[in-house]
């Protein structure tokens, strides 16, 4: 599995560029919650780019906030969200509707859930198709939901079966048809090999990866694993409570972190070079949001934390055209 | 790999394993026959006037009148199989008219939300907490009871549980993933309710509905015996009031009160059976509920009892 040319995908047209996009949560009794603050990246056209971060880091609410999905609590306070020439965040619930699955589709995380128990698979397919072309001729639906099975290894036949007879991986294989309905130019996949064994989680990853260079899509990849990020991204953007952490090459954010966090979170992670080496991890929690730090976010968990991180929150610092973080360390350099 | 069956059978074959659901069954189909093929069942027209005698009245069972005469010498019998059409008609159309009421009221509540939930739960809250059955018999007392308006005003005012219920169910349904997803593929509100809440509230509702039939025929029965029927109609409740208001207890004509008190029991217990039945059937948490020992958690107590301890 190749990654991209740094130098053609740096030539590629920018597809959609989203601006200090911020979200918060509305609470009952309580300050909203600061659940995105700030966030800016760029996907151009083919560019796959990692969102890597811990559970609670507002991976989650980045991509709700794109597609406007977020719960009735959600609120985007700021930013723009800049795609074929629009801002989205601008765009009336109808229009909204029209881009949804039509140019950016999702692969939801745990696909068993994200199917309707009671349909037939191949009819959920086609409710995309339906929903957007108008297509009114059955016939026509019918081969275009066949096309998209067999682009994702799935038999014709097993289009009139329910969620229920599939294998884990061939729902998540089904999920990826579903979200190809519409020949989208942007994939949103969430976390969609968690809770596969690393067999049908590498067979996902193949087909993605696949599918990316032969139809020529941007994918914006959440996930846990940063052996999948090195695997599949061009560009990776690390998160921490709601903030950009570090956003840069993927080689960059293998070959030289610069954020503490980053560098801790590839420490983490094993390396079959020192099959020896104790497994590393970062002691305490990402923080709540409704009790933030009055610094930098990271600074209880930092190993290089000092008197500044506590009292003050680091801003974006450009460390090197392409690459960026949040850290006093890297303005002090 | 086969296409798999379509839901209706399957739904069927675990059905047909629920005794309780098909003994319910039966029983209803048993009424629902009688009930249409009355002319052909009925040894005597009981809308025909009838010359009588002093001996015809309250006269006990006999051959010519298996189940006895009534007050006016009319055969019991023929009056019984006659009735059970008022009893389905209104159980079948209250009960249609309620679960559609409470399942819209149901539904939009619980996917929508915020006030327009807030108003319909209150306004549900009210009609709830409002005693049905005197308010049915004013209602009926006020307008012409004739069959349109006692389904009617049965119907108008048995909604209130069903649209809990489906309020409630709709509300976890809601917070499904595939809903999310079928707001991702750019869906509206109303495809998502048709498409992925609908078909998940369905079991409830049709659980439901047959529940609501039973009550719809008590409430009929309840008031017919109260003088409030159709004069013009035979109903198993009209009968019980006939016979009470008439002395056949002086008269010690028991013939004339057990066969339409069977009959509404009889109705009554085939829907609940069905209902639950189906309950059953179409949510299969009951059956693994720590509470509910059906007959395969009986089994398997046993066979934990009955497996000797190897090793001993």
């Amino acid at each position: 599995m190749g990654t991209h040319n740094p130098y053609s995908l740096q030539k590629a047209p920018v597809l959609m560029s989203v601006t200090d996009l911020s979200t918060d949560f509305l609470l009952e009794s309580a300050p909203p919650a600061h659940a995105l603050v700030d966030v800016s990246f760029t996907l151009r056209e083919g560019e796959v780019l990692g969102l890597v971060g811990e559970s609670g880091c507002g991976k989650t609410t980045l991509m709700l906030s794109l597609m406007r999905l977020l719960p009735a609590n959600g609120r985007i306070t700021s930013g723009t969200v800049n795609f074929m020439g629009q801002d989205l965040l601008g765009l009336s619930e109808n229009a909204m509707a029209g881009i949804r699955w039509k140019h950016i589709a999702m692969i939801f995380q745990g696909a068993m859930n994200a199917l309707n128990p009671v349909q037939r698979v191949g009819d959920q397919i086609a409710e995309a198709i339906v929903q957007h072309n108008y297509i009114q001729d059955k016939g026509v639906v019918d081969g275009r939901v066949i096309e998209l099975l067999d682009l994702v290894g799935i038999g014709a036949d097993r289009r009139s079966q329910y969620p229920h007879q599939y294998s884990g991986g061939m729902r998540q294989r089904a999920m990826i048809a579903m979200a190809l309905a519409c020949n989208p130019q942007i994939i949103i996949a969430d976390e969609p090999t968690t809770a596969l064994d690393v067999m049908v989680q590498a067979q996902i990853l193949e087909l993605l990866d696949n599918l990316r260079q032969k139809l020529g899509l941007s994918i914006l990849f959440v996930t846990h694993d940063l052996g999948v990020v090195a695997e599949m991204c061009d560009t990776v953007l690390v998160m921490y409570g709601g903030v950009t952490a570090e956003y840069a090459s993927v080689d960059t954010i293998y070959n030289d972190p610069q954020h503490p966090y980053t560098r801790e979170l590839l420490r983490a992670f094993p390396d079959l070079s020192r099959p020896t080496e104790k497994l590393a991890s970062i002691p305490g929690h990402p923080p709540r949001l409704n009790a933030l730090p009055p610094g930098c976010r990271f600074a209880p968990r930092c190993p290089a934390v000092f008197d500044r991180c506590h009292t003050e929150q680091p801003a974006l610092h450009l460390v090197k055209p392409g690459h960026w973080a949040s850290c006093h360390l890297v303005e002090q350099m | 790999m086969s296409p798999s069956p379509p839901p209706i059978r399957s739904f069927w074959r675990t059905f047909r394993r629920n005794r309780m659901g098909m003994v319910g069954a039966v029983m209803l189909i048993l009424a629902v026959l009688m009930a249409v093929f009355a002319p052909v069942l009925a040894p005597y027209n009981p809308y025909q006037p009838t010359r009588v005698t002093i001996d015809d009245i309250y006269a006990p069972p006999s051959p010519e009148h298996p189940f006895g005469t009534d007050d006016a010498g009319k055969d019991v019998l023929s009056s019984f199989i006659y009735g059970a059409r008022v009893s389905l008609i209104v159980g079948f159309f209250a009960s249609f008219i309620s679960i559609f009421i409470g399942g819209v009221i149901g539904i939009s509540a619980g996917f929508y939300g915020g006030k327009l939930e807030n108003g319909l739960m209150r306004f549900t809250d009210i009609m709830l907490v409002i005693p049905d059955f005197p308010l049915i018999v004013l209602l009926v007392a006020l307008t012409k009871p004739n069959l349109l308006n006692i389904i009617l005003v049965i119907g108008l005012l048995g909604w209130t549980s069903s649209a809990r219920l489906v309020r409630s169910q709709t509300l976890s349904v809601k917070q499904r993933k595939f809903v999310l997803r079928a707001r991702a593929i750019g869906a509206g509100n109303f495809h998502i309710i048709r498409r992925h809440i609908f078909p998940l509230v369905l079991p409830l509702i049709v659980v439901n509905t047959v529940l609501v039939i039973s009550l719809a025929v008590l409430n009929e029965s309840a008031l017919s015996f109260l003088g409030l029927s159709d004069p013009t109609k035979i109903s198993w409740g009209q009968m019980l009031n006939f016979a009470f208001t008439r002395g056949a207890m002086s008269a010690g004509a028991w013939w004339a009160l057990v066969a339409p008190g069977l009959g509404i029991v009889w109705l009554v217990l085939s829907c609940t059976l069905l209902g639950q039945g189906l309950e059953q059937v179409l949510n299969p948490r009951l059956e693994t509920h720590h509470l509910s020992v059906g007959s395969k958690m009986v089994a398997r107590m046993m066979g934990i009892k009955e497996t000797p301890a190897i090793g001993d």
